[in-house]
């Protein structure tokens, strides 16, 4: 016993030595074995102690997707190229430019809504609207909010446009202010039976003692007229609806209604709705000419889920105009597994659910976004998604196989890895889930956009478009490879 | 095919601020084990083990943080050579004179690093003005040593003992590698006379050494690490996009996080100045089990706490001037300590925070005495306290995290408004791992103080083997869990 005690006095400082040594030496062997034999038993990659002074010769990655300027050349990085029509679909690579697959790029992608812009550039009265469909990357209207901005700056307009009766993330919305009450409840895209159909905004809410109030807030010029419509589905008979305190009497007939509640300089809205049967979309805040953006974004989609749109809806909406455009903005959340790479399952899918808006609103143009960046961890390092540029090549594909415009958001806003600099900068623009850029962030991608479309516009100063029968008239048809 | 590099090999040796020098690089392994193998050669010769001790100490921060090595030099040399001065002036005005001259220099090193954005951003906001924010980098531990320096100059003007002769011993105090970048913050008085003494670690040394360094490694590079990057990051860095649940289990994550980053550091720093043989406080004794404000300050970074208590609150007033005042010198004492952990305004308000109930706790003390004692003895009440102090804490937490305020207020307003125990069965999905860890964390938390303690007193059976052993597996656990480029310490830029 007395001479454990004496033991544990004496002096160890031997051991600290002993230990360490020992430590680092079979450490120092069991790196030299893992980089000598390729061994990754138990990661030991992560820890190796001597992968900073070793060189990997190997031979250097071809870059799959390496976004082009427009006047570099466009060479074709990509093997299946040769079964594509080379050059056009080179396009999708390029950075900040709608392309429109046409070997003539002289001529405007868009080309009808290019010319609508000029109409409201030349003082007619007119309404250029916007549908943006996306998902939680357009949340809170983040990117709409600047791209409807500088638009209206530039063509006119004012207005949040489409708010959807209830939304998540309606305390953090800046454009509008938006409050609710009273029991509500929702169908929505994620939904097997629906008793109502779908609007764009994938939500369908009924009430019978709900109230809701909205205050534009775009503008604060207190002199501009603003319309404020109601968008709901089919009810029988008489509707009532308590409009800013008054009762009002209307019909709502048809699959989709517009009706005008009020046409005031005031910004602000507030509705009461006792008609459970009644189905309630949003509302709409808009000028009398001008740009409309409506935001639609849905969390968690892919467009799949566009597909569970009732056509006739979509062909009712054509039918009276109501949409110039329609823009696609999905793909964050088809990768949902860090080393996917193949999306054909996708793009078969997609291509379906394109078909039959396209066919439904022949006289619409629309507009493939491509995903943005998005990060995962691979062993130590967080880089862009490994399926990346296989996903923009998909959604390009998409486009130019249904005289689609496209963008390639991936590319503009920097390539590779421009999510994890985003997120590393100081202040931030995206959030540490590598996926959504912030609102910093999303102001930078709106105004790339804006920057887009302006520069299409700008064309058709030197070179009208040609306007036929539709947009299909204006674009090649492509035959799928 | 892999080959030597040696122009790689030698760059290691620089400093790479994209990969500055923490305990979690393989370049610290070949540190350690080249300084512990000549430290132990030196053993029986104390000046140059001093030197030896210094050179690695100021190499590491080198490697930490660049040129600004030569900052430590430089404020070791002035507060040496102030410190000497003091002791040896004659007059009470000579020495308060040379006292203010070491504040001033030592605050305004302080300031001028740490600050000046900050009040340029204020200018800029209340006065209208255009001034443009300048380009600074924080030295990495300024705000640790800056402390040492401080109290050092402060005790020797109180007389509280005789400057050191020997300047290398100063500076050894003030730039000593395990505690130079997150602390301690270490007092002279109880530092520089260890260094006089011979080399020796007895046993019990050698296992709480170890016990220390491995399980503070473990809090810091598995459990805090994991759920930084797996969790708290991002939710905290927009917290609008997650639910009410989400929002709230990330405070308690954090809660967890800033524990065993803080205090495995600082566990590190400990065991390994244990096996230098030199003994530093403790730090953190398990402060989530505080049944009140007042006793957390007293766990939670302990050498903190007790220097804004000798140096400020004390010099204030403490609560000799009456209770209001007593309550006044609380809060000041807590929002300036809240302001020297970063530069913004959440951290003013995290300190103010901690003030006002520090000043509350007091006044709930003196107004129910009777009934407290009575109570405190009492496990219902014990467990009530604790409860509370907890959630105050988490409270006061998400102003610590959170970017700016705007952000700490969407993560409230989320637990307030968006809270629904709906979508348990979907978070319990998508992050069971993160509630392994966090409860793994806070198990390691309530693990009594004592007895880590009675185990170790068992150590001496243990074989060398063993220790080797445990530790390959911890570093095998490590890579298993690595997050890839180094976290960094949260409190690093502090």
């Amino acid at each position: 016993m007395e001479l454990k005690v004496l033991r544990s006095f004496m002096n160890h400082n031997r051991s600290v030595v002993v230990f360490t040594l020992t430590s680092t030496l079979i450490l120092l062997a069991g790196s030299i074995c893992a980089t000598v034999f390729h061994l990754d038993f138990l990661s030991f990659k992560n820890i190796n102690l001597i992968a900073d002074v070793v060189h990997e010769k190997v031979a250097p990655d071809a870059p799959v997707v390496a976004a082009v300027q427009a006047t570099s050349s466009m060479s074709a990085p990509v093997s299946s190229m040769t079964q594509m029509p080379a050059v056009a679909f080179d396009q999708y690579m390029l950075q900040k430019t709608l392309v429109h697959f046409n070997d003539d790029t002289t001529r405007p992608a868009l080309p009808m809504l290019m010319e609508k812009f000029q109409k409201l550039k030349n003082g007619d009265k007119a309404k250029v609207r916007i549908a943006w469909l996306g998902d939680s990357m357009i949340e809170g209207d983040l990117v709409t909010q600047t791209f409807r901005k500088q638009l209206q700056q530039i063509f006119g307009g004012y207005g949040v446009g489409f708010v959807p009766a209830q939304s998540v993330t309606a305390q953090y919305r800046t454009t509008v202010k938006h409050s609710w009450n009273g029991d509500w409840t929702e169908e929505t895209f994620k939904d097997k039976a629906l008793t109502a159909p779908l609007f764009f905004s994938g939500h369908t809410f009924f009430t019978e003692n709900g109230t809701i109030t909205l205050t534009d807030a775009t503008s604060k010029d207190s002199t501009r007229i603003l319309d404020k419509y109601l968008i709901c589905g089919k009810a029988d008979g008489k509707v009532s609806i308590e409009v800013n305190g008054q009762q009002r009497d209307f019909t709502a007939n048809n699959k989709i209604n517009r009706i005008l509640l009020d046409s005031s300089n005031k910004a602000a809205v507030s509705l009461k709705i006792n008609n459970k049967k009644l189905p309630v979309y949003g509302m709409s805040m808009e000028p009398q000419r001008g740009v409309v953006v409506d935001n639609f974004s849905f969390r968690g989609i892919t467009g799949l889920e566009l597909g569970k749109i009732d056509t006739t809806v979509l062909q009712q909406m054509s039918n009276e105009n109501d949409y110039d455009l329609v823009v696609m903005e999905y793909g964050a959340n088809l990768m949902f597994r860090p080393d996917d790479k193949d999306y054909s399952w996708y793009e078969k899918k997609m291509e379906a659910v394109i078909k039959q808006l396209r066919k439904s609103m022949p006289n619409t143009e629309f507009l493939i976004v491509s995903t943005a960046d998005r990060a995962f961890r691979y062993n130590d390092v967080w880089q862009s998604a490994v399926g990346i540029d296989s996903l923009v090549k998909t959604q390009a594909e998409l486009a130019f196989h249904n005289n689609t415009a496209f963008y390639n958001m991936y590319a503009s806003m920097g390539g590779a890895n421009t999510i994890v600099n985003w997120a590393a900068a100081s202040p931030s623009l995206a959030n540490k889930d590598y996926i959504h850029p912030n609102q910093r962030g999303a102001e930078i991608l709106g105004k790339l956009l804006s920057d887009a479309f302006v520069k299409e516009y700008n064309k058709i100063q030197t070179k009208p478009a040609v306007t036929a029968q539709g947009p299909a008239a204006t674009q090649n048809v492509r035959n799928r490879k | 095919m892999q080959s030597f590099d040696l122009s790689l090999f030698l760059k290691q040796f620089l400093y790479d601020p994209k990969n500055p020098l923490l305990f979690n690089n393989g370049f610290f392994v070949y540190f350690f084990a080249v300084f512990i193998s000549l430290y132990y050669l030196l053993r029986n010769n104390a000046t140059a083990r001093t030197w030896l001790f210094c050179f690695f100490s100021l190499y590491f921060f080198y490697k930490a943080s660049g040129f600004f090595v030569g900052l430590v030099l430089l404020s070791a040399v002035i507060d040496y050579g102030l410190s000497n001065a003091i002791y040896k002036a004659r007059t009470k005005s000579t020495k308060k004179l040379l006292l203010i001259t070491s504040v001033v220099i030592n605050l305004g090193l302080l300031f001028y690093f740490k600050y000046t954005n900050f009040f340029i951003a204020l200018c800029n906001d209340f006065l209208a003005a255009k001034i443009n924010p300048l380009n600074i980098l924080l030295p990495v531990g300024i705000s640790f040593y800056t402390f040492e320096n401080l109290s050092y100059t402060v005790d020797v003007y109180r007389g509280e003992f005789e400057p050191e002769q020997k300047f290398m011993n100063y500076l050894l105090f003030l730039s000593f590698f395990p505690k130079l970048v997150m602390g301690p913050i270490v007092r002279a008085k109880d530092f520089i006379p260890q260094l006089h003494k011979p080399y020796e670690v007895n046993q019990q040394d050698f296992s709480r050494g170890f016990y220390l360094i491995v399980s503070g490694l473990f809090k810091k590079l598995v459990i805090s690490d994991f759920l930084t990057t797996n969790f708290v990051d991002f939710i905290f860095s927009d917290p609008s996009r997650y639910t009410g649940l989400e929002c709230l289990m990330a405070v308690y994550g954090y809660a967890i996080v800033i524990y065993c980053d803080f205090s495995g550091y600082s566990d590190v720093a400990i065991g390994m100045a244990k096996w230098l043989g030199i003994t530093i406080p403790v730090n953190f004794k398990s402060p989530y089990q505080s049944k009140s404000v007042t006793e957390f300050w007293k766990r939670w970074h302990i050498s903190l706490s007790s220097w804004l208590q000798d140096y400020l609150y004390i010099p204030l007033g403490g609560n000799r001037k009456g209770k209001v005042r007593t309550y006044v010198n609380l809060f000041i004492t807590m929002l300036l300590g809240g302001f020297w952990h970063g530069a913004s305004w959440n951290f003013i308000i995290w300190g103010a925070m901690h003030g006002i109930a520090l000043a509350m706790h007091k006044l709930w003390m003196s107004n129910n005495k009777q009934f407290i004692d009575r109570q405190s003895n009492k496990t219902y009440y014990r467990l009530m306290a604790q409860f509370v102090t907890f959630q105050f804490v988490c409270f006061c937490w998400i102003f610590f995290k959170a970017v700016d305020f705007n952000t700490a207020t969407q993560l409230i307003m989320q637990i307030t408004h968006h809270f629904s125990l709906s979508v348990l069965g979907a978070f319990w999905s998508n992050y069971q791992y993160v509630i392994y860890m966090m409860a793994l964390g806070y198990l390691l938390h309530i693990i009594p103080d004592d007895f880590a303690d009675k185990m170790l007193q068992r150590a001496h059976r243990v074989p060398m083997f063993a220790y080797v052993g445990v530790f390959l597996v911890f570093v095998m656990v490590y890579a298993h869990f690595k997050t890839g480029e180094p976290v960094m310490p949260i409190y690093l830029q502090f």
